[in-house]
């Protein structure tokens, strides 16, 4: 939005210029003129106050000196505040940027897939790939003094597998021995995470699992509960505690407090075991994303740890003080098509729609070149990402004669069900029906909200919808999408081979070993497409050139370091 | 007048009932349900779905749920939030002071402006003036909201760095009252400008309608000075449209603070509605539906016994 009244505003200014009307003294004194109420209420609600400006609301034109300083407050923004602060209960990935302030977890990732110790000091795997080892860090305390144990862990995955609570993020235990195919444990005696120590821990598997998976995927929800604190709330009434309004962690900052819609508050950790971090209070605020912009320009925000609209991001990236750049990110976006629907099981019609798809236009229009083609769910660096297959080249003509030896009948309208809060999937709607029209299949648009296309999609509603994912330096991360009867099988298709390969990459000990078989895995999913692969955007987030030693690459798994940031004047 | 008051306050029973029945099945019946949020857990099975929707009595026909929440609302119990797991009334009430400050300060301050400005423009009805001011109306009451929001945000926090427009408070932590109306100011014209439009329109046709009037002609006749002719005898019997543009404007300025309060963060009910539409979290729906409607329903009331109070000619019968 402030991309498009910043290219007005040029314009005008430009005609203006032509002109010769332009000046901009007199215009700035006209529009104050004509604004005069609202800057005297302004300029009065503002007087005295100066001094009492937060930090972060100074000008964003400074120039770091290479002074660092310890800051007093920095404002962060968020996307949403997160719906509980119960670490099992997030319905999104906003709780977790701040969880990653309060909270610590066992193990980090960093962006070129490698693992940092946190929680979790050193770690083993069997031979066999059903046990890994965390020998934790000892000198880790609580927000309240206490120690953490291995029991917190243990206490952690009891919360997350009991059947009484309602947790939503089960499925990170389904691994685990001992619960079922949902992440259920009835018997916690049999659950297969074991405290073996107070700085020895166990997950036991049911069936073998890569090291590297269990750390990349299952082990980034994992955060400690603390068992001294709740051991005595029945697991039915965990999620009601009044313990999840202000909650203790391990983590850099501690939680101050939470004003609903308007900041949710942290202070340092001095007694931090990393080090104290080098400001005192975050300040986080959420808000649409579409402010993001304005919000970094008027200097209400030092950070965005979300991503700006790409749209904004050349305008932020010309603005003095303020780091923008756009990022190599590990998420990717899809078409769905409904494979239940007669029309298309012929793989013939599914890989001439992949073929009719102007990928490239996609980019520049619905994310201003800040992506990449995408073949499968794995961005092209990922080291699993199979060369030999190349993004079906846009052909329309190749494309119709497909179509038309499948039979496809050009008389039929089908149903794209797409939502109109992700501009750049909205852009992508647009296009794939030109597309498509291009070729002769007539496309109806409806455009709905995220639940509403959820359902939809799911339960075949619709013939095509547009949806994406996060994605993560391990495969596994799309297994879920290929699970016959799976709840985000989107293109409800019942072939099992897609599974298995994921499945058995999931199982595979060694890297030799999960290469070939994900190579194959994207082979299946190139030669019979079922999810047609559009493309892999970038991340962005943004903040002030104040800020220093920001692993801004890290962000995308939710690997913030903010205790290590630095900042100057 | 206590029968027509007790008369009125029934209507009103009934009405917020009708209410309540109306959003309650609107929100379950459109596609969606709470269990969406499941998806943020990425391996959810279908069994786990089955399970949830039974837990949360989802499975049940949607009068079935209804009654239910109704008749925990009638014991005083609005339930629990489907995402948060907070008492509805402790979340729902956290959030409607900020929404009745923004509202309530727009409101007086549309009304502040226009009727001056109205009344102005109607003294010299087809004068260049007039034209200018009716011109302004015209383009005040049609801009939508949430571009002028942007566009003040653009111009006063962006470009002059003079307001902010992130919440209610800054960084600093300071919550006083200096601090409230900084943040204030920009949201309070965003939802009070479109009205100002209105209510000039409204006090200039009403007040040239007055201005014809024998009661009018004979104050200027006993010569009464002008001022006294245009405030104490015509303003004051243009008063009575004017509190009618209030009470219909009144629910429609909160329904509009929704995409105000968005547009600014402005932790009102209007954030809290889009998440809790977005996620399917009936209990909070129907939770700011009773306040909300509480809430316009007694200023609907208020009003009706203010008519009487103003005009004696208006019985209550």
């Amino acid at each position: 939005m402030f991309f498009v009244i910043k290219r007005l505003e040029t314009d005008l200014i430009n005609k203006l210029k032509g002109k010769g009307w332009f000046n901009m003294k007199k215009l700035k004194k006209s529009s104050i003129c004509l604004l005069l109420v609202l800057l005297i209420v302004g300029s009065l609600s503002a007087c005295g106050k100066k001094e009492e400006l937060p930090e972060s609301n100074t000008s964003t034109d400074s120039i770091p000196q290479g002074n660092e300083v310890h800051k007093d407050v920095i404002t962060i923004g968020i996307d949403n505040e997160p719906n509980s602060y119960h670490p099992y209960n997030a319905t999104s990935t906003s709780g977790d940027k701040v969880f990653d302030f309060i909270y610590d977890r066992l193990v980090y990732t960093s962006f070129d897939g490698s693992f940092s110790p946190r929680l979790a000091d050193s770690w083993e795997s069997s031979d066999d790939g059903k046990i890994i080892k965390f020998h934790l860090n000892p000198n880790v305390k609580w927000h309240d003094g206490e120690p953490f144990t291995a029991q917190d862990m243990v206490f952690a995955a009891h919360v997350g597998t009991a059947p009484e609570s309602t947790v939503t993020r089960r499925s990170y235990f389904s691994a685990l021995d001992g619960t079922d195919d949902s992440g259920v444990c009835n018997d916690f005696e049999k659950l297969g995470v074991v405290a073996v120590d107070d700085h020895t821990l166990e997950y036991h598997f049911k069936n073998p699992m890569a090291e590297s998976t269990f750390l990349s995927i299952d082990a980034q929800r994992y955060y400690p509960i603390p068992y001294h604190i709740l051991k005595d709330v029945p697991m039915s009434e965990m999620e009601k505690s009044e313990y999840w309004q202000h909650p203790i962690g391990t983590g850099a900052f501690i939680f101050d407090n939470m004003i609903s819609g308007e900041s949710i508050t942290v202070l340092a950790n001095k007694d931090y075991f990393l080090g104290t971090p080098n400001v005192e209070r975050v300040v986080f605020k959420p808000m649409s994303t579409a402010n993001y912009s304005a919000a970094l320009m008027s200097g209400e925000l030092d950070c965005v740890i979300d991503d700006v609209p790409l749209s904004d991001l050349s305008l932020l990236e010309s603005t003095p003080g303020i780091v923008a750049e756009s990022r190599p990110s590990m998420k990717y976006t899809y078409m769905t098509i409904n494979c239940e629907k007669e029309y298309f099981k012929d793989v013939r019609v599914r890989k001439a729609f992949s073929m009719a798809i102007n990928r490239s236009e996609i980019i520049n229009q619905g994310l201003y070149g800040n992506g990449i083609l995408a073949v499968s769910p794995l961005n092209p660096d990922n080291p699993y990402f199979n060369k030999d297959i190349a993004v079906d080249p846009y052909n329309p003509n190749e494309a119709k004669k497909l179509l038309e030896e499948a039979g496809w009948d050009f008389d039929r309208e089908i149903t794209f069900v797409s939502y109109n809060t992700n501009v750049a999937r909205e852009a992508a709607t647009l296009i794939i029906q030109q597309n498509l029209a291009d070729i002769g299949v007539k496309v109806k648009i409806q455009m709905v909200d995220w639940p509403t296309l959820i359902v939809m999609a799911r339960e075949g509603q619709s013939d095509l919808s547009i949806l994406g994912g996060a994605g993560s330096l391990d495969p596994d991360d799309s297994r879920v999408l290929m699970q016959p009867n799976g709840a985000q099988n989107f293109c409800n298709f019942t072939d099992s081979r897609y599974y298995e390969l994921a499945q058995r990459g999931r199982n595979a000990l060694t890297t030799e070993e999960k290469m070939e078989i994900y190579k194959e895995y994207q082979q299946l999913l190139y030669d019979e497409p079922t999810y047609i692969w559009l493309y892999h955007d970038n991340a962005a987030p943004v903040y002030k050139d104040t800020i220093q030693n920001i692993p801004a690459d890290d962000f995308i798994h939710l690997n913030f370091k903010a205790h290590e940031w630095t900042f100057t004047e | 007048m206590s029968n027509y008051i007790i008369r009125r306050t029934a209507l009103a029973i009934i009405t917020f009932f009708g209410i309540t029945m109306l959003v309650y099945f609107m929100s379950t019946l459109a596609p969606g349900s709470p269990l969406d949020a499941l998806l943020a857990d990425p391996g959810m099975t279908k069994e786990e779905v089955v399970r949830r929707s039974a837990e949360l009595g989802l499975d049940k026909p949607v009068y079935i749920q209804y009654f239910k929440w109704l008749n925990e609302l009638l014991h005083g119990n609005m339930g629990y939030s489907y995402t948060s797991y907070r008492p509805v009334v402790d979340v729902v009430t956290e959030r409607i002071a900020a929404t009745l400050v923004l509202t309530v300060s727009a409101i007086v301050l549309s009304y502040i402006i226009g009727i001056p400005l109205g009344i102005i423009s109607s003294l010299k009805p087809y004068s260049i003036l007039d034209y200018i001011m009716s011109t302004l109306a015209f383009i005040m009451s049609g801009v939508p909201g949430f571009f002028l929001g942007m566009m003040l945000i653009y111009i006063f926090s962006v470009k002059l760095k003079i307001l902010p427009f992130g919440g209610m408070y800054d960084a600093s932590g300071a919550t006083d009252l200096l601090v409230l109306i900084k943040h204030l100011v920009l949201p309070t014209f965003a939802i009070a400008i479109p009205e100002i439009g209105k209510v000039m329109r409204h006090v200039r046709s009403n007040m040239l309608e007055v201005l014809t009037e024998d009661y009018v002609k004979t104050a200027r006749a006993k010569g009464v000075k002008e001022w006294g002719v245009i405030i104490i005898h015509a303003f004051r019997n243009t008063l009575i449209p004017i509190i009618t543009i209030f009470s219909g404007s009144f629910p429609f300025m909160i329904g509009g603070s929704v995409v105000v309060e968005r547009v600014f963060g402005w932790p009102g009910l209007g954030t809290l509605m889009i998440n809790s539409i977005t996620s399917r979290d009936y209990p909070i729906i129907m939770g700011i539906s009773v306040i909300v409607a509480i809430v316009v329903l007694a200023t609907n009331l208020l009003v009706d016994i203010l008519y009487a109070y103003l005009d004696p000619r208006i019985t209550y019968n």
